[in-house]
């Protein structure tokens, strides 16, 4: 999506979590919609979890496989927003690659057994309810006698009045099947005093009958069952405590990445308040900001934008390898970028981009961690990538080092070229030579952590 | 082709195309006896309802009935055809 704007990719990101929570939350609603009280269910809040983390994985998978940029703002919009009709195939230009369209069908599978075992659970809930009052009632005769009372009245008022008062859609031929009082009574009557359970079955099925939508309340007004109970029960208690018992969760998982984190503290400085001070900078080089750069200056399809931020980042962070933590981080941020030169698939525009990164925030002190690994990365299969960093080894010796090579030394550094039938030795003697100037001169600089941070190395 | 329901039946999607409902609240929407519930429950393919509970006039009350969010359409067609 080349028109869209580019955005940092955390902001890509968290538009795609927020969007997609928010279309998960419809999602689930829609999908349950059979069930009133659907998040008083552990299985509901998986769907929730797994419909929000979807979009987030999708998007990441696009992203990898290059068929959007995970820093375009219309795509992250887009892919929250629609991930189920991109699994449908329905959008142009957003196309799964090879059989991946396909998982979608077990998703769904999972989402119908879902589904299934919500059915199986709330009617264990209600089973678990009636045993319970069951229990209660059965074993207290006022209670029991209470319960006749309150079915009486009720079985009264089912039959004197149509139903259809409540439900005026329905004709009367439910009432026609309800006992009346008086069968009721001889029913109870002729059960056995001892039988209690019985009594209470016989009563209960009556009740449900006779009042099958408002039985709760009507119980808690009589007392026979507690407020709690009621309010757990018939006013989605569970719902309520496990909705505010995940939200207080998920808000205090939060709290502590950010307390835990410098990584919130150091977006909303850096490119929310627009401050990129100094005192910042402790923040910039926390763990998780360094991974986070990391994985941005070592993806391969970044866009020129995401690479010139990351590029920016990396200045940042130089300017500070003056100081001995400074230098650390910066070592911490860098020694992964560097060793992926190694590597003899690199693709040249990256190295490049690298070597170029590596030039434009050089000093002696930085060099100190740089130039030993580029020396061993000449060892890479890739001749034009082992020509890349030669020159760039030139190019910092002649910056940084001016002195240290006469020239006829320098003269025969610049004539070497790296070639793609270049055999192990000839490499190992070019390595043994670059070391042992590397040793030399770093012996006559003395550059230590210590010193200021360096002027062209600011961002 | 649409199936083919009895009044009873259409009755029972009718009222869980609403919510899901133990039997006792569809008998009494649908203004159904137990035998009729349990008769149209038959009748009704398991994919279309799911029940969770037992299909005999004295337990069918206490069962759970559920019509699934994707079949709700199809059921919705078949009782809006039959009206």
């Amino acid at each position: 999506m080349p028109s869209s704007p580019d955005i940092p990719a955390y902001y890509s990101y968290l538009i795609v979590a927020l969007v997609g929570g928010v279309v998960a939350r419809s999602t689930v609603n829609d999908g349950l919609a059979a069930y009133p009280d659907r998040w008083s269910f552990f299985a509901a809040w998986q769907l929730f979890l797994a419909y929000s983390a979807l979009p987030v994985l999708l998007f990441w998978f696009l992203d990898y496989s290059s068929v959007i940029q995970d820093t375009s703002l219309f795509a992250a919009v887009l892919v929250a927003a629609g991930y189920q009709t991109i699994f449908a195939g329905g959008i142009q230009g957003i196309t799964l690659p090879g059989e991946s369209a396909g998982l979608w069908k077990p998703f769904q599978a999972w989402v119908a057994r879902i589904n299934d075992r919500i059915a199986t659970k709330q009617k264990a809930y209600l089973d678990r309810f009636v045993r319970k009052l069951e229990l209660k009632i059965s074993s207290d005769s006022e209670l029991l006698d209470k319960l006749l009372k309150v079915v009486m009245e009720h079985l009264q008022g089912a039959t004197a009045k149509p139903q259809g008062a409540a439900k005026p859609e329905v004709p009367a031929k439910s009432v026609e099947s309800l006992q009346t009082t008086e069968q009721l009574q001889a029913a109870f009557n002729a059960t056995s005093p001892e039988a209690h359970l019985q009594r209470f079955r016989l009563l209960w099925r009556a009740f449900r009958t006779a009042e099958p939508i408002n039985y709760g309340y009507i119980l808690y007004r009589e007392s026979l069952i507690s407020p709690f109970r009621y309010w757990w029960q018939f006013r989605q208690g569970l719902a309520d405590v496990i909705t505010y018992g995940l939200l207080s969760i998920g808000v205090a998982i939060v709290l502590v990445f950010y307390v835990e984190s410098s990584f919130p503290a150091y977006v909303l400085d850096r490119f929310v308040f627009g401050s990129a001070s100094g005192a910042t900078w402790t923040q910039a080089s926390g763990d998780s900001v360094m991974r986070y750069y990391q994985w941005r200056l070592r993806k391969l399809n970044a866009s020129d934008k995401d690479t010139f931020r990351s590029h920016e980042y990396v200045k940042f962070m130089a300017a500070y390898a003056g100081k001995c933590d400074g230098l650390a981080a910066f070592d911490h941020l860098m020694s992964p970028v560097i060793e992926d030169l190694c590597f003899s698939g690199e693709p040249s525009k990256k190295v490049d981009d690298d070597l170029g990164l590596i030039i434009s925030t050089h000093s002696p002190v930085i060099n100190a961690k740089t130039i030993p690994r580029l020396i061993q990365c000449l060892w890479t299969d890739d001749a034009d990538n082992r020509l890349r960093i030669h020159q760039t080894l030139m190019a910092l010796q002649q910056a940084d080092y001016p002195k240290s090579l006469s020239q006829t030394e320098a003269g025969a550094f610049k004539s070497w070229v790296p070639g793609k039938d270049e055999k192990p030795g000839d490499v190992a003697i070019w390595v043994r030579n670059w070391s042992g100037w590397w040793a030399s001169a770093q012996a006559s600089q003395k550059a230590s952590c210590f010193s200021a941070p360096s002027a062209n190395s600011k961002p | 082709m649409a199936q083919k329901f009895s009044p009873e039946a259409l009755r029972v999607l009718n009222v869980l195309g609403e919510e899901a409902s133990d039997g006792y609240t569809v008998m009494s929407k649908a203004g159904l006896t137990p035998e009729e519930l349990v008769s149209a429950l038959k009748e009704i393919p398991t994919n279309l309802v799911m029940v969770k509970g037992e299909l005999i006039p004295d337990r069918v009350g206490d069962a759970y009935l559920v019509l699934p969010s994707n079949v709700r359409a199809y059921a919705n067609s078949l009782v809006r055809s039959s009206a």
